[in-house]
């Protein structure tokens, strides 16, 4: 564990004045995450050795770290102290880091329930494309001052700056967790999953594949037990699963090496759908994956991005392609114009030379 | 299209599409529009409008972008930093007329709401099909929706459930220019960086707020507060910590200090210990079997820690009662003293005592007494500086002793505002939490959406002259008042 953050600033600084274009990297693990950018002239920038845990106070609830410390460091650490991440970002067999996993915000199977990496963020301290070694927000829950700008870069990829530390807040590990799995075509799950989410009961996931619904109920043991009781009674042919089968199935969920995401080549495209958790079934019969109660979907296959687009938007979201396809081209619907000034005028507020990970989330920006 | 000059010419201007009645010019009727929650900051605006569609807004926010007029945009009226003071040579924008709940979508668990709704009347309206919207700010019978966006308003639930930013899914806004744009989505993520989280907390000054989507929680099964007394603040504190080591994260957990509770117990007459120095009132809430187990656990943690007294609410009735004399705490405070300013500091929960301790150090020196209320869970102080502003100078002594109970939480590691927000109350302050560096990185962020300045100007981030003129004085003690930006402090 070592602290590089003078070396960073350097880096960034030297870009600047040679007015070259940088790549940020982390773990590599979300390489293929965004557009492909070929600039071979672009320096590439690595935080994979500025890593390590800067302050931990259980008691707090609240955590800091560099930005190149892996998960894997963090959750070893917090079991230490019966504590957890208060969200579930893929962990990609233990190299994924937490400043590449706030700046896709990327969450797990819990997220409609524990929140995402971007809720739990509490501060960062960022580098911007002035060079400038900037902190906002903080290490305390609640936090008013000035803009948010360390939420903002959950899902900015990078784009707006290289994150050197964050802080975020930590959780109580749960003390029980079942899960159910059961017999439902698409449109019942939809139905299901967003019936039990309006129920105040422990429910920590819920996701359709293979014409299977999964519900996983975690919390005090005596809730998620009382809550089993009640549900199999609505469910058909229900089966609890074993401790491992859970666990195993659940984290392959997470770390999307699934049967359903492996099971394709590299090159084929890969469809996510983030939209109305309700939205009814589309496409029926094709190969779907189901999460967040319904409000993450999963594609694969080769359709018309601008038809897809168009019932994502019907259903009050988006589809972005998320693997495969050609990356050189837009892998999301073009924004409006006034959308697209906002998005540029940002960018430019913070990284007026373009030049981090430029044409990474946008070929216009 | 050629500058406006003449405010009257723009009245005319806006009385050919919105009701001339709702175009105020006179002074007289002006008045209730020249402060917000925190009444020592007045100002008189040029004009208030109050449209009723948004194509009206957009009409609005278009004439005053051409003519460079600012913008003031109001909701209830309820902050407590000055951040909905009306700006001398503008327009106030009040959205009071806007207070549909648009469509609860039962299933998806969501509300469209209008921004003038009422943030109360959202759970009002959901509890017909068994929902609630969790963000509960003491003020919440009275304050709206698109006001609890701008300033991303707490309450005492969000230790378990966040503040507004974690329970908005989308939002409409008009920018400057009068365009309507989308944010977010009814999903639970939009690709790119985060502008949802962006406008939360804003206060007014990157956009007009014309729509919301909240998310709706299932009404819990069951909820208990138990209701315990300790000797000392630094006892309270400690509880505090041993619960969450427990694993508990409780719905709500509050405390208050001796001179709060016999306030509050005078008023409300909730059966608070009056022998105390210290209250702790922790609601668990879950389903029926989760939150008996967990009243046993933090029951008996409080005896084992030494807690002078515990009582568990054994019915709505008394579970209501309870939480009566905290949510009326303010006012009850008011009973006893003419004025009291209320700061809103936070803290790592870890430096309470430092931090209580000082600010009674503090009391002595400014000879003003002080009231703590505190979100004691996430660290939130909200301490009542008790005065009397019809004694000449007692106002600025009370301003000048807030400000250093803010730059005491900066130095502890916490920050000038937990929930309701900077404004023209803190903007000192600011100098104090940020660098340059910093101050410049927002005004390039303000420059993003509003290149002429005209949403809300003065409020929220400082220009950076007055920092650095603030920071000097810091250094030697002074009078500050020369540096009072807009707005006359009473």
């Amino acid at each position: 564990m070592s602290d590089q953050s003078s070396q960073l600033i350097d880096q960034v600084k030297s870009c600047i004045d040679k007015k070259q274009k940088i790549i940020i990297e982390g773990g590599g693990t979300k390489k293929n995450l965004g557009r492909s950018t070929q600039d071979d002239a672009a320096q590439v920038i690595s935080t994979k050795e500025h890593t390590g845990i800067i302050n931990y106070e259980p008691v707090e609830l609240v955590m800091t770290v560099r930005a190149g410390t892996t998960l894997k460091e963090i959750d070893d650490a917090l079991a230490e102290n019966k504590q957890v991440l208060a969200c579930d970002p893929p962990r990609f067999d233990g190299n994924a880091t937490f400043g590449g996993s706030f700046a896709t915000n990327l969450s797990g199977p819990s997220r409609p329930w524990l929140g995402s990496i971007r809720d739990h963020v509490l501060g960062v301290n960022l580098i911007n494309g002035n060079g400038d070694f900037l902190r906002f927000g903080g290490k305390v829950m609640k936090n008013v001052a000035g803009y948010d700008v360390s939420r903002l870069q959950a899902g900015a990829m990078g784009t707006l700056g290289l994150m050197t530390e964050i802080s975020f807040k930590v959780l109580p590990k749960v003390a029980a967790s079942i899960t159910l799995r059961a017999e439902a075509t698409q449109a019942e799950a939809i139905r299901l999953m967003n019936e039990f989410s309006g129920q105040p009961k422990p429910l920590m996931g819920a996701c359709w594949l293979n014409n299977h619904l999964y519900l996983r109920l975690s919390g005090a043991k005596s809730a998620v037990e009382g809550t089993v009781k009640q549900w199999l009674k609505k469910l058909s042919n229900p089966k609890q699963l074993s401790e491992a089968d859970a666990l195993i199935f659940w984290s392959n969920l997470r770390e999307q090496r699934d049967s359903f995401f492996s099971d394709r080549e590299a090159s084929d495209p890969l469809w996510r759908f983030s939209l109305n958790s309700a939205a009814p079934v589309h496409l029926d019969g094709e190969r779907w994956l189901l999460d967040w109660a319904g409000s993450q979907r999963w594609l694969k296959g080769d359709y018309s991005q601008a038809e897809l687009s168009a019932w994502a938007g019907e259903q009050g979201g988006e589809v972005v392609l998320y693997q495969g396809g050609d990356r050189t081209q837009e892998i999301i619907t073009e924004p409006n114009s006034v959308m697209k000034t906002l998005q540029n005028n940002i960018k430019h507020s913070f990284d007026p030379h373009n030049i981090f990970n430029a044409g990474r989330l946008f070929g216009w920006m | 299209m050629k500058q406006i000059n003449n405010i009257e010419i723009l009245a005319e201007t806006f009385r050919q599409f919105i009701d001339p009645e709702y175009v105020i010019v006179d002074k007289e009727t002006q008045k209730v529009y020249d402060c917000d929650g925190l009444a020592a900051y007045t100002e008189m605006p040029k004009l208030v409008v109050l449209p009723d569609n948004v194509e009206q807004i957009q009409r609005v926010m278009r004439l005053c972008h051409e003519n460079k007029v600012p913008v003031v945009a109001r909701g209830a009226g309820t902050s407590l930093s000055a951040g909905a003071t009306p700006h001398k040579d503008g327009v106030v924008l009040s959205l009071a007329k806007f207070k549909n709940i648009v469509n609860i979508d039962p299933l998806a668990r969501t509300a469209r709401l209008q921004p003038g709704v009422r943030n109360l009347a959202i759970s009002e309206a959901a509890s017909d099909v068994g929902l609630y919207y969790a963000p509960d700010p003491s003020s919440q019978i009275a304050c709206s929706i698109g006001g609890n966006v701008a300033e991303n308003a707490g309450g005492v639930h969000c230790l378990k459930y966040g503040l507004t930013v974690h329970n908005i899914i989308k939002l409409q806004m008009v920018t400057v220019e009068g365009e309507l744009v989308t944010i977010g989505s009814d999903g639970l993520d939009t690709y790119g960086a985060d502008f949802l989280a962006l406008i939360h907390g804003s206060e007014g000054m990157l956009g007009i707020i014309t729509e919301v989507t909240v998310r709706l929680l299932p009404l819990p099964e069951k909820a208990q507060v138990i209701l315990a007394g300790f000797d000392s603040v630094k006892t309270a504190g400690d509880c505090v910590g041993a619960i969450i080591s427990e694993g508990i994260i409780p719905g709500g957990l509050e405390m208050m200090d001796g001179y709060a509770i016999k306030a509050a117990e005078a008023f409300a007459k909730a059966g608070y210990p009056l022998d105390a120095e210290a209250l702790l009132l922790c609601e668990v809430d879950g389903t029926v079997e989760e939150v008996q187990e967990h009243i046993d656990q933090v029951a008996g943690l409080f005896k084992k820690l030494g807690a002078t007294s515990v009582r568990i609410s054994q019915s709505e009735a008394e579970r209501a009662l309870f939480w009566k004399g905290r949510k009326s705490a303010f006012p009850a405070v008011g009973r006893i003293s003419p004025d009291y300013y209320c700061m809103d500091g936070t803290i790592p929960r870890g430096q309470l005592s430092h931090v209580l301790t000082e600010i009674n150090r503090l009391s002595e020196v400014y000879d003003l007494r002080v009231a703590n209320v505190f979100h004691a869970g996430d660290g939130n102080l909200h301490p009542l500086i008790l005065f009397d502003s019809s004694i000449p100078g007692e106002f600025e002594k009370t301003e000048e002793f807030g400000g250093k109970i803010l730059e005491l939480c900066v130095e502890v590691g916490g920050c000038i505002t937990g929930e309701h927000g900077v404004g023209l109350e803190k903007i000192r302050q600011m100098a104090v939490q940020f660098n340059d560096l910093e101050i410049a990185q927002f005004h390039s962020i303000k420059a993003a959406f509003d290149a002429n300045g005209t949403l809300n100007p003065g409020k929220g981030i400082p220009v950076l002259k007055r920092c650095q003129e603030y920071r000097a004085l810091l250094k030697k003690p002074a009078n500050d008042e020369a540096l009072n930006e807009g707005g006359n402090a009473a």
